[in-house]
């Protein structure tokens, strides 16, 4: 493993035990909140958010001991660095694009459901093919090919939705 | 019980549930085939489908699928060299070599023929083991209940791969995700955060279908690979029943490590199959052929791994917790039909559990006629194209999850725990105690409660009822283990 990595793990790791705490913060305080119930038994609704958030802070601090750890074991045997950070960022795209683009075409898909921009076939139809040509690559065959998939899979769902379970989508 | 059994086996052999295993279990084996797309997925894809059935057949068409993507995982273990679920890993070490050699087909069928034998083994044991546990389980009070739940997280946490810290943070971060929307015992609201939708809770059903197919879809969606790809010459039967005589002992003690693997709470087909692998290996004679095409291998891994299926299924029925990440999906398809999982269910839903035992025995049959009989046409859908599988999959995930309460939020939520489901993939959190954490938080919560209310507020009574020290002295043995270790090591080296 390269010297980039290893530091941007620990700085990773760090970021996780933070972002734990503010959440246990989060968590502890909106308990609190909770008025207490006319059955109170001093184990209400609070008790469990409470105990979850000190659990929370316990492993971040945990997390945090296990990172350093890992980097003083490390640190005696560290091999030359072979890639930069800026490599390492590349590679990280280079995976984490396309599983990106989807998810925003997926939330686009919904949103334009909730606020009622499109029906439900519709805004299925056009996201299938969309999806198609991301995943796919844009040229004539994927055209065809997305296309095709997007007008069968919409049919499908259409009658396996709407006829045979008897589902009204919006 | 052999009544009820054999009565259950009437219902389950009747044409409708009969027909949703064959298509459960050809749609397991399809699924598993696909590198990438996994049991959990299907399963938890399936949910919104089986709601309006009679749960019967919901459980038939479910188990079917649960038995066929383990199994089918086998074929792209041997021709691509990817498991095709996690539990499939141990066979590629052999499989694949075996294929490379010629013996694609051989390798195959022996895999078939072991999982076969293992899913046989582990439902006779849970067929034997499920009533007189639910009986014992009858004694759990709110004590033992908590602390039981506390060992299957903890348990789940530790025999994962990877950092024991993580896992249990996936865990506690899964009961937190279960505690927005009303409190079970005052009905209060918390942590809604003043959304009207949010009291509620999140619908079990839409963080299932993203944690598990959500982020397994966007997942899939990275540029894969180039693989290495075989293609099998002859689906003619290559093994004879004399070579599994042969190896017997092989079979028997990989499928009754299969079997007890599954028991463990949350534990599931990969630790199954890994331990029954590494067992083989050390037992045997040709210890050097291991990783080369040992059949010894192929048959420990795969005998194994269906083995723990029918394990699984123990806890599940016989007290509500989940013997594998599939099974926190089979709680889910009871829950979404008003069954609670549990010793009671033997009273007061005997078909149900029956149902579990009668459709296990005949998905595995099933599993094993179509695969013996389609293996090369199966092997074909290593060839889908998943440019087109993947957005498909994703608006059922959509529909399917609108569906079941006709809400969007739950269709926003699904998303938001697919994206959750990525980022804990990315960051090597486990998902598997995430769900686990989810599903048992509301048994957790309710059992803890009432104990100290009944206690009034004394914790040291969970150390004074015997059930419930010895799943608490398990539960820490299991969580100090790692350091026990790593002292013993530090002492070792300074002995040195």
């Amino acid at each position: 493993m390269a010297e980039a990595e290893r530091r941007l793990g620990r700085w990773v790791d760090r970021s996780i035990a933070l972002g734990l705490v503010v959440l246990a913060a989060v968590v502890w305080n909106s308990a609190a909140a909770i008025p207490p119930s006319f059955l109170d038994t001093g184990f209400g609704a609070d008790y469990l958010p409470k105990l979850l958030a000190v659990v929370l802070v316990v492993l971040a601090l945990t997390l945090l001991a296990e990172t350093r750890n890992k980097h003083a074991e490390t640190r005696t045997g560290i091999e030359p660095s072979t890639e930069s950070d800026g490599g390492l960022v590349a590679r990280f795209w280079a995976i984490a694009r396309r599983p990106l683009a989807l998810a925003v075409l997926l939330a686009a898909f919904i949103l334009a459901i909730d606020l009622g921009l499109l029906g439900s076939y519709p805004a299925a139809a056009l996201f299938l093919f969309a999806a198609g040509l991301l995943l796919a690559g844009v040229n004539r065959r994927s055209l065809l090919l997305s296309a095709a998939s997007s007008l069968l899979v919409t049919l499908a769902v259409y009658l396996l939705f709407t006829q045979v379970f008897t589902v009204l989508l919006p | 019980m052999s009544g009820e059994l054999l009565s259950s086996f009437g219902d389950v052999l009747s044409v409708t549930p009969l027909a949703l295993i064959v298509l459960g279990t050809v749609l397991g084996i399809v699924v598993g085939a696909i590198p990438g797309l996994n049991g959990a997925m299907l399963v938890a894809l399936s949910l919104p489908l089986t709601f309006g059935w009679p749960p019967l057949n919901a459980i038939c068409f479910l188990v079917g699928e649960y038995v066929g993507s383990i199994s089918g995982g086998l074929i792209s273990a041997t021709l691509l060299n990817i498991p095709g679920s996690p539990s499939n890993l141990m066979t590629t070490q052999d499989a694949m070599p075996m294929a490379r050699s010629g013996k694609a087909g051989r390798a195959l069928q022996l895999g078939i023929l072991s999982s076969f034998i293992g899913g046989m083994v582990s439902w006779l044991a849970l067929v034997t083991l499920s009533p007189p546990l639910a009986a014992f389980a009858l004694s759990f009070g709110p004590h033992e209940y908590f602390a039981l739940v506390l060992v299957a997280l903890v348990l789940i946490s530790s025999l994962n791969e990877g950092s024991q810290c993580r896992a249990l943070l996936s865990g506690a971060l899964g009961i937190l995700a279960a505690l927005p929307g009303l409190d079970p015992v005052t009905a209060q609201p918390r942590l809604d955060f003043g959304f009207q939708a949010m009291l509620g809770g999140f619908d079990l059903l839409a963080v299932l279908v993203g944690v598990f197919a959500v982020s397994q879809l966007l997942q899939d969606a990275a540029p894969a690979r180039a693989f290495e790809r075989i293609a099998v010459q002859s689906s003619r039967l290559q093994v004879g029943l004399g070579e599994f005589v042969r190896h017997w002992v092989n079979l028997l003690r990989s499928a009754v490590i299969g079997t007890v693997i599954g028991i463990l709470p949350g534990v599931g087909g990969s630790v199954g199959s890994i331990v029954a692998y590494s067992t083989a290996r050390s037992l045997s004679k040709a210890r050097a052929k291991f990783g080369k095409g040992s059949e010894e291998g192929v048959i420990a891994s795969e005998t194994a791994n269906n083995a723990t299926v029918g394990g699984a299924i123990i806890p599940m029925i016989t007290m509500g917790i989940p013997g594998s990440i599939i099974d926190v999906i089979l709680i889910a398809a009871l829950t979404l039909h008003n069954l609670r999982p549990g010793p009671l269910l033997f009273n007061t839903n005997p078909e149900i559990v029956y149902g579990f035992m009668s459709s296990l025995l005949v998905a595995n049959l099933v599993m094993l006629a179509v695969m013996l009989v389609s293996i090369r046409w199966l092997a074909r859908l290593m060839e889908v194209p998943k440019a087109y599988l993947v957005p498909a999959l994703l608006v059922c995930c959509v529909v399917g999850t609108y569906a079941v309460n006709n809400r969007l939020f739950d269709v926003w939520v699904m998303f938001a725990f697919g994206l959750v489901g990525l980022l804990f993939k990315g960051l090597r959190f486990p998902l598997g105690p995430f769900v686990i954490g989810f599903i048992l938080a509301p048994i957790a919560e309710f059992n803890l409660r009432a104990a100290l209310i009944a206690e009034e507020g004394r914790w040291a009574s969970f150390f004074e009822r015997p059930i419930s020290l010895v799943f608490i002295a398990v539960a820490a043995l299991v969580l100090a283990a790692p350091l026990l270790r790593h002292l013993g090591a530090i002492r070792k080296g300074s002995a040195i």
